[in-house]
């Protein structure tokens, strides 16, 4: 444990020293910026019957797709250009204990990055002042629901990561993956619901997968288990398959 | 060669390890899945817990007897604000109800959303199979029972803007209703000429108000009470549709003692024309209308239709007419009388009689309608009823009792038009509504729950220009500006 405590302060430190972190900050917080602005002038222009942090959070999906490239592309591809990947696995430690420093890491960042985000509402809530629109439920749906899916979109750049030696690669390979799982999921359930259907299974399962529904629920205020079990297995299983990526020598050659 | 070939069964036996590993933590996942997705819970976090179903819809669904089909289509993408908030509340509410309803022992409900543009087959399927071919309705299939309710059902509203969602209250009745077997029974009354239920004919036929009552579950069957001995006991209902001929004493004796010992629910529409030979003057000197002897008159020009026909665009404010009113829709009648209030009613708190539809100032009811037919009518202040009159009323007992509540009792609706149901004027401006309203009304069909209607607290952000600017400022240059700034100042420590 102590040494994956090490691992995960020196990642830490290197995310946090490193220029593309505050290139993702700068980026994430101007466009998270532009995004509250047009919803707060949706609520000036008529009234809506949720807190606005319910719109806010539908677009949850805008910054995930860059944002979790660019803090997780290089975490193994730069190690394997390097060659320093092999040397580390020299040393004490285990490969799952690397890995999960390097996911907790940028899990940290992203996390740090969303939770920024809460400035916006409370400068709002300075200038409105209407409780309405600081409404805890929904507020923390919301931000509960940023951070158990992160856990997910994460693990899915550290193994694209994992994947390749090429930072490039693995960034572009974390946007189709996190693509398909945001968008490919709803787009095979409304194939289904318009008569398509392509795989053998039922709408639960299909249901099962919705991260948009998750998004809708938690940021209502509706807390539901299952996108939890959801979020915390996917995570799991992507973090597993990059642990035996990296211990497995096809890909480490 | 021997280490050679040993290095390759061992590269094969680790190639063949990580696969296993693979697919074992695969099994896994897929394990955690299913377990993850059938045993859940939701907890609603709201302040006012706008999420959570009442504990009486709760218990209903608990114990639902059969699965309930729910098809939409209310589209996700409309650009009216009104429709994209019902669809928001009606999806809302209803994985609630999928939620809630998933251990139900006879199946539980299940939702689908159809876009009627985009998905064409399913929308030919809903077509063919249950006659359903508009958008933004809500179609409840179970077994062979169906349900539509409808989008202006699901708010209250005050002038055009909804005040109220009472969409649990409309969806939980809705699903009882198709859900269990029981029926609302009506008896439409025969034997005195009156209008025809499965006849085609436009002027005295009501074939298709008939079949829209089907449609919505209710069992129709006729009475004929000539030779009865009293009223059906299963009767939540009876419709007197236009007798011809009056009624006779002794069934008018069993129509009184089933509204005042059964608390029975009765509908009459009586036609001028038919002078007090109605046969019904005891029952409604019971229940405090007066029933005019007169043909409803207008000259004003937004009352009267094309054809003679009267518009009425007056009603009492009632629940059967709020719909009618929030959306300003008339209904169109032909031939009508006036019905009103007796002035001479027995007195009692437990008798409320409603005026539900009137007609406007330019009105008046004419009593030599007779005389004056085929020559022009004029107000004659000597003889005529001045208006604006009532032309149906509402009445109601409540029963007293020793606890703190009123208990429903017998209800009697009374319009002086039958012109209004007819083949040719059912379907026209509001006239089915109404009609459907106060069936539903008569036949407490809407309030076997009592689930309060959840107020629409709508939420709009009112910013000064110099607000506005400064969260502007706040947003975009001093969030991002902070984060570019700490940026340089790590590259210029690390250059250091």
């Amino acid at each position: 444990m102590r040494r994956f405590f090490t691992l995960l302060r020196h990642e830490t430190r290197v995310l946090f020293i490193a220029p593309s972190t505050y290139v993702a900050a700068f980026l994430f917080l101007l466009i998270m910026g532009f995004v509250f602005q047009g919803v707060v002038e949706t609520y000036s222009r008529s009234p809506q019957n949720s807190p606005p942090v319910v719109i806010f959070f539908q677009l949850f999906w805008l910054p995930v797709f860059f944002i979790v490239p660019l803090l997780t592309m290089k975490s193994f591809a730069e190690e394997k250009r390097h060659g320093t990947l092999e040397t580390l696995l020299t040393t004490p430690v285990s490969p799952s204990q690397v890995v999960l420093a390097k996911f907790f890491a940028a899990y940290l960042l992203y996390a740090v990055f969303w939770l920024l985000t809460l400035g916006f509402s409370a400068i709002l809530h300075s200038q409105a002042r209407d409780p309405r629109l600081w409404e805890i439920g929904p507020t923390a749906g919301g931000y509960l629901f940023i951070l158990l899916s992160g856990l997910l979109f994460v693990a899915i750049g550290i193994f694209a990561s994992s994947l390749t030696r090429n930072q490039l690669v693995s960034g572009i390979l974390s946007f189709t993956l996190l693509f398909g799982v945001i968008i490919g999921s709803r787009y095979l359930a409304d194939l289904t619901a318009s008569g398509l259907q392509f795989l053998p299974v039922s709408d639960e399962w299909l249901a099962y997968p919705q991260v948009f529904q998750h998004g809708e629920d938690f940021s209502r205020g509706v807390f539901d288990t299952r996108p939890i079990a959801f979020y915390l297995s996917t995570a799991a299983l992507f973090l597993i398959l990059s642990v035996l990526t990296i211990e497995s020598k096809i890909w480490r050659s | 060669m021997k280490p050679n070939k040993d290095f390759k069964t061992q590269r094969w036996t680790e190639t063949l390890n990580t696969w296993l590993q693979v697919l074992l933590f695969l099994v896994f996942f897929a394990g955690a899945s299913y377990l993850g997705s059938h045993f859940y819970t939701r907890v609603d976090l709201t302040k006012q817990h706008r999420f959570s179903l009442s504990p009486e819809t709760i218990a209903y669904l608990g114990e639902l007897e059969r699965p309930v089909q729910v098809y939409v289509t209310i589209s996700a993408d409309s650009d009216d604000p009104d429709l994209h908030s019902l669809y928001q509340d009606t999806r809302g509410l209803l994985r609630e109800y999928e939620f809630q309803s998933r251990r139900a022992p006879g199946g539980g409900i299940s939702v689908e959303f159809v876009n009627v543009y985009q998905q064409r087959g399913k929308a030919r399927l809903l077509a063919d199979t249950y006659g359903i071919d508009q958008s933004e309705l809500i179609l409840l299939v179970s077994g062979d029972k169906q349900r539509i309710v409808f989008p202006n059902e699901l708010y209250v509203t005050e002038g055009r803007k909804r005040t109220q969602f009472k969409g649990e209250q409309k969806l939980t009745s809705a699903i009882l209703d198709v859900a269990s077997d029981n029926r609302k029974t009506i008896y439409i009354l025969s034997g005195h000429g009156e209008l025809r239920v499965d006849d085609v004919d436009p002027n005295r036929g009501i074939s298709q108000f008939t079949a829209a009552l089907r449609q919505r579950n209710f069992d129709l069957r006729t009475l004929n009470l000539t030779h009865a001995e009293g009223v059906p006991e299963d009767a939540d209902m009876i419709l007197i549709l236009s007798p011809q001929t009056p009624v006779m004493p002794h069934e008018e004796e069993m129509l009184r003692q089933y509204l005042n010992n059964e608390a029975g629910r009765v509908l009459i529409m009586i036609d001028p024309e038919l002078r007090n030979n109605h046969g019904l003057d005891d029952l409604f000197f019971d229940w405090g209308v007066l029933v005019d002897d007169t043909v409803v008159l207008d000259t004003g020009r937004d009352f009267m239709a094309s054809g003679g026909d009267l518009l009425l665009w007056r009603f009492g404010d009632h629940a059967t007419t709020r719909t009618l009113i929030d959306n300003n829709i008339p209904v169109i009648a032909g031939l009508t009388r006036s019905i009103r209030k007796d002035p001479g009613r027995p007195i009692g708190d437990s008798l409320q009689v409603t005026p539900l539809i009137g007609t406007s100032d330019s009105s008046w009811g004419e009593r030599n309608y007779n005389y004056a037919r085929g020559g022009t009518y004029r107000f004659d202040e000597n003889t005529d009823l001045p208006g604006p009159l009532s032309v149906a009323t509402l009445s109601e007992r409540q029963i007293a009792s020793n606890l703190p509540i009123n208990i429903p009792g017998g209800r009697l609706i009374v319009i002086g038009t039958s012109e209004f149901i007819t083949n040719s004027r059912i379907g026209a401006l509001g006239n089915l509504t109404l009609m459907l309203n106060l069936i539903n009304w008569g036949t407490d069909r809407d309030s076997m729950v009592n689930i309060p209607p959840r107020p629409i607290d709508d939420i709009q952000i009112v910013l000064s220009q110099d607000q506005t600017n400064k969260l502007r400022l706040s947003m975009l240059v001093l969030f991002p500006g902070s984060a570019a700034l700490c940026g340089l100042i790590v590259y210029w420590m690390r250059r250091k």
